[in-house]
């Protein structure tokens, strides 16, 4: 099988072709139709690097590698996965914020059928700083007017009522229409911030770290505002972060990235509780808890670990893995790095890092693997999933 | 209320599990084996009643109100606390390093039995860097772009040494690099702070911190500008090098279960006050303030997937804004009438574990009838 091949294999399998291997499983995540809100195929995005004169010579590098995914109506989609892996350059491709190749369709059609305009009315976003998203000489009431304004909907009366709905949706009284910013505080301007984005009754809300920034308590307020959001309407999210506890919490489907791929996608228990990427374990494994300590993680870590070890090295053998036996699932060799320098391009992007990696993986890129028998939704790219 | 009751379950459930692991291994190794369990006898540092106050303002704007610390040698104390509790501003104040605009309107901090705050400048400075020093949050910011690694690391070892040699310099610097696990340290040496990913540069943080092998380091949240896997590794750092050398550390963050990893006791703090301070197993397991059940509640466990997540009323009360005696009483669901006329006394519920509420103990009173 050639490698362009391979691809589309996995382009097929998360976006159009899941429906056709599976007519069943949808409806185990749905209950009902699945046209879909979002319609990522096979984006690639990469930047110039300009270089440094004489130094160094101008150069290409590529952020996302041939992701494809889609969200389904009413679906709450987590993206997680560590800085620098693509996130946020996902987003901003989604919004049209970034130059990209392949094609990406909201209800079916495209930004550049759409038009700005009506492609605006249909995705929103919500960003991580609020007080960076809100003009500090405008109003609440205008903030949230504005929207309206811009697209005419509405007369004055109607503008000025719709607001005062919004501002009872998201928790606020009427007084807040003539405050500013500034007087707010920052879990008060996420509100504002959501009650712009919702303002226009948008199919999708694409959410970039929301809720990082805010103090464990506001962040809760926020995270039952979007859990209402979704109860309401009839939309889709994705909802970006870095917090697997909070996407988890929020979100029906996750996709794990790294390095500007999607390694693993699954329904939110699969990956929470079944993952099989190397990648996801990592990830989960790195999450502070309540349940250990450091010291009582350490001593139990090694008999976790050679049970852990026992398995993959029966996986290991079956794929002809070598290193398996040395593997060792502690947290992070090495750091992680967008560009894998000294690394042919055929091989896995996680195999620096990864502790199982066998030679397999470096001449050719991972397939696309259905994770476990009997969640055909579940999907990771790598050789261990067998 | 299911949800609490789910909560609470989950917790002293994980409680259960921990006790199982033997009380001795949990315990520092043999080095310094004896030294937290004296650590009340003989706080290495002791924070009383300090209070700082907002310049030019009224004398009732406080932005820590009589917060009491005590920091055991060889403890790792965490302090947690929504923004603006004055977390960050009470070891400020133990840094000498607060703003312009704030001061010290009374109460001591005693570092080995001395006042730091009526030190002279010239004693304070033989203290700071060396026996007492700091980690941020953000590393890149309080690393100097233009100085190599190397240089910077041994910065405060030429300060507090007298007739140190240049290659003794060396050698403690090589020693702390290669104690915070950074690779190829030639290379790092040589290196400038914008040539190392974030948590290698937090990790040179720390090995700055620690290259005149302080008895106390400050720590204001510094992991949470790291990736999720960068941070668990920086933890184990800071609470392998704390157990190692019988260093205290005061961790500082927002992240309970942060503090959960890695402290031994945790004070928390409230619009400037202390209003709950325990061993971490009981405070988890069972919190006494209001303010520290309501945020523990608030937490998104996976246990909790698709239920509402509890919130808390009303918001932190500003610095200038008129507070009740008990600043909690807003949004507190037990408060009562005493709550609004005077402020609580801390009450001690058992050994370690105080709490600044006029509620305290009751509760149990109330769920028995």
């Amino acid at each position: 099988m050639t490698e362009t091949s391979e691809n589309n294999a996995f382009s097929k399998g998360t976006s159009v072709g899941l429906n056709r291997q599976s007519p069943a499983a949808p409806s185990d995540l749905q209950g009902g139709d699945t046209d879909s809100i979002l319609e990522v195929s096979h984006v690639s995005s990469s930047y110039r690097d300009g270089g440094l004169g004489i130094v160094s010579r101008p150069q290409s590098v590529q952020i996302l590698h041939d992701v494809s995914f889609r969200i389904r109506k009413g679906e709450f989609f987590g993206l997680v996965g560590e800085s620098g892996c693509g996130k946020s350059t996902l987003c901003n491709s989604i919004l049209g914020l970034q130059p990209f190749s392949g094609t990406i369709r909201v209800n079916g059609t495209s930004r550049k059928e759409l038009g700005r305009k009506d492609f605006s009315e249909a995705v929103q976003a919500v960003f991580q700083d609020p007080m960076s998203a809100l003009d500090p000489r405008k109003t609440i009431g205008y903030t949230l007017r504005e929207p309206l304004i811009a697209h005419r909907i509405g007369t004055a009366q109607e503008q000025h009522a719709a607001v005062l709905e919004m501002l009872s949706r998201i928790g606020l009284d009427a007084s807040y229409e003539n405050r500013y910013p500034g007087e707010l505080s920052g879990g008060q301007r996420q509100r504002i911030c959501i009650g712009a984005a919702l303002m226009l009754h948008p199919s999708l809300i694409i959410a970039d770290e929301a809720v990082s920034a805010l103090d464990v308590s506001v962040g809760a307020q926020i995270l039952n505002l979007f859990r209402d959001t979704g109860r309401n309407e009839n939309f889709a999210m994705l909802f970006i972060s870095h917090n697997l506890n909070v996407v988890y919490y929020l979100c029906s489907r996750i996709a794990v990235m790294y390095s500007g791929r999607i390694v693993e996608i699954g329904s939110a228990d699969d990956i929470y509780y079944h993952s099989v990427h190397p990648y996801t374990r990592l990830l989960l494994s790195a999450i502070p808890g309540f349940e250990d300590g450091i010291e009582e993680e350490e001593a139990k870590e090694a008999g976790a670990e050679r049970q852990t070890q026992a398995e993959l090295h029966k996986a290991g053998e079956a794929a002809g893995t070598d290193r398996a036996e040395k593997a060792e699932l502690s947290i992070g060799k090495g750091a992680a790095k967008g560009g894998l320098s000294g690394q042919p391009h055929t091989a896995c992007c996680f195999y620096a890092r990864c502790p199982y990696a066998a030679e397999k993986c470096l001449c050719e890129p991972p397939q696309i693997n259905v994770a476990h028998e009997g969640t055909p939704e579940h999907l990771v790219s790598c050789i261990l999933a067998k | 209320m299911s949800t609490i009751a789910e909560n609470t379950a989950f917790r002293s459930h994980s409680s259960a599990a921990r006790q199982s692991v033997p009380a001795a291994d949990r315990k520092i190794p043999a080095e310094n084996g004896g030294k937290t369990e004296k650590a009340e006898q003989a706080p290495i540092l002791r924070i009383q009643n300090l209070t700082v106050g907002l310049r030019g303002a009224d004398s009732s704007h406080l932005v820590t109100d009589h917060v009491s610390i005590d920091v055991g040698a060889g403890e790792i104390l965490g302090i947690v606390g929504e923004s603006g509790c004055g977390k960050t501003v009470t070891n400020l104040a133990v840094m000498d390093l607060l703003p312009q605009s704030l001061y010290v309107s009374s109460g001591s901090i005693l570092f080995r039995g001395k006042d730091l705050l009526q030190m002279s400048t010239k004693e304070r400075q033989q203290i700071y860097g060396n026996d007492i020093s700091m980690i941020y949050q953000e590393p890149l910011t309080s690393l100097n772009p233009l100085q190599k690694i190397g240089r910077q690391v041994g910065e405060s070892l030429r300060l507090h040494e007298r007739n140190i040699s240049k290659e003794e310099i060396a050698v403690r610097v090589r020693r702390s690099l290669e104690e915070v696990g950074l690779p190829d340290i030639d290379r790092i040496m040589d290196a400038y702070p914008h040539q190392l990913s974030g948590g290698q540069r937090q990790r040179v943080m720390i090995a700055m911190a620690t290259v005149c092998r302080p008895d106390l380091m400050i720590a204001d949240e510094p992991t949470t500008a790291l990736d999720v896997t960068v941070q668990a590794q920086v933890l184990r750092l800071l609470h392998h090098i704390s157990r190692r050398h019988g260093m205290s550390v005061i961790f500082i963050s927002h992240d309970l279960a942060v503090i959960r990893q890695i402290c031994d006791r945790v004070v928390v703090m409230y619009a400037g006050q202390a209003v709950e301070s325990a061993p971490v197993e009981e405070l988890l397991c069972t919190p006494e303030h209001p303010y520290t059940k309501a945020l523990l509640r608030s937490i998104p466990l996976p246990s909790s997937k698709g239920a509402d997540l509890p919130v808390i009323p009303g918001h932190v009360p500003a610095v200038n804004e008129k507070r009740d005696p008990c600043p909690f009483a807003p949004r507190c669901p037990v408060a009562s009438a005493l709550c609004r006329e005077k402020a609580p006394a801390p009450v001690l519920l058992s050994e370690g574990h105080e709490v600044l509420c006029h509620m305290a103990g009751r509760g149990k009173e109330a769920a028995d009838d």
